[in-house]
């Protein structure tokens, strides 16, 4: 359905740092291991706040974890 | 399949179960004499304790629902509520008010058209249950698929 134009790197991110899980991170950042997983496919794109602490658990700036894919309108 | 997954999936069989089961008990009634097909204080009184027993029996459901999970795969409940699941309950929420709006709609046409009261109290009742199917369904394809 929602397939966002917003990439992550969030699963090779995770597989570097230690392959730390899923809900590891999601306790981290204070979701669900669900939301994780919806980011991580590309179904759900996160809010700005979410965004940044996810970047902030890798130490790594906003751009580096998250792109954005520019599409046709 | 995720715990939402898995809670959306109890919700929808117990909307089925708890709706399936009242409603046929009160048809049954009503065919019994316990209401005429044209007594609207007898359909009222069915929607009004319709809501209650709704509620409680969602309640019940996933109360054991949980419990069973809990024991079978030993998978702690997720204590939070996040942007995420704020965002499907919102939308499957807003497919809900969508679809009951148009139930609605349609039972003030059979009074329109002439058509007894019962049917409008039918189509209400109906109104409610499949939006209330819609809502669950929603939810689980919000969940897989995304929003």
């Amino acid at each position: 359905m929602a397939h966002s134009s917003i990439r992550n790197t969030i699963r090779k991110l995770r597989f570097d740092h230690d392959e730390m899980t899923q809900q590891q991170l999601a306790d981290q950042v204070g979701v669900t291991r669900q939301t994780i997983v919806a980011i991580e496919k590309g179904n759900y794109s996160p809010s700005l706040e979410l965004a940044f602490r996810i970047a902030r658990v890798f130490r790594l700036p906003l751009e580096q974890v998250f792109s954005f894919e520019e599409t046709a309108p | 399949m995720s715990f939402q997954e898995k809670r959306s999936v109890v919700s929808l069989i117990s909307t089925v179960l708890i709706s399936v089961g009242y409603l046929s008990y009160m048809f049954q009634r009503a065919q019994e004499g316990g209401g005429t097909t044209d007594d609207g204080r007898f359909w009222a009184a069915v929607i009004l304790i319709f809501i209650p027993v709704f509620i409680v029996g969602n309640v019940i459901l996933h109360i054991v629902f949980s419990i069973i999970n809990t024991l079978v795969t030993r998978e702690q409940e997720p204590t939070i509520t996040d942007e995420f699941d704020k965002l499907v309950e919102l939308k499957a929420t807003r497919n809900f008010y969508h679809i009951f709006m148009a139930g609605f709609l349609l039972s003030l046409v059979t009074l329109v058209a002439g058509l007894p009261s019962y049917v409008m109290f039918l189509v209400v009742i109906a109104a409610v249950v499949v939006a209330a199917v819609m809502q669950d369904i929603s939810q689980l394809f919000y969940y897989r698929r995304g929003v």
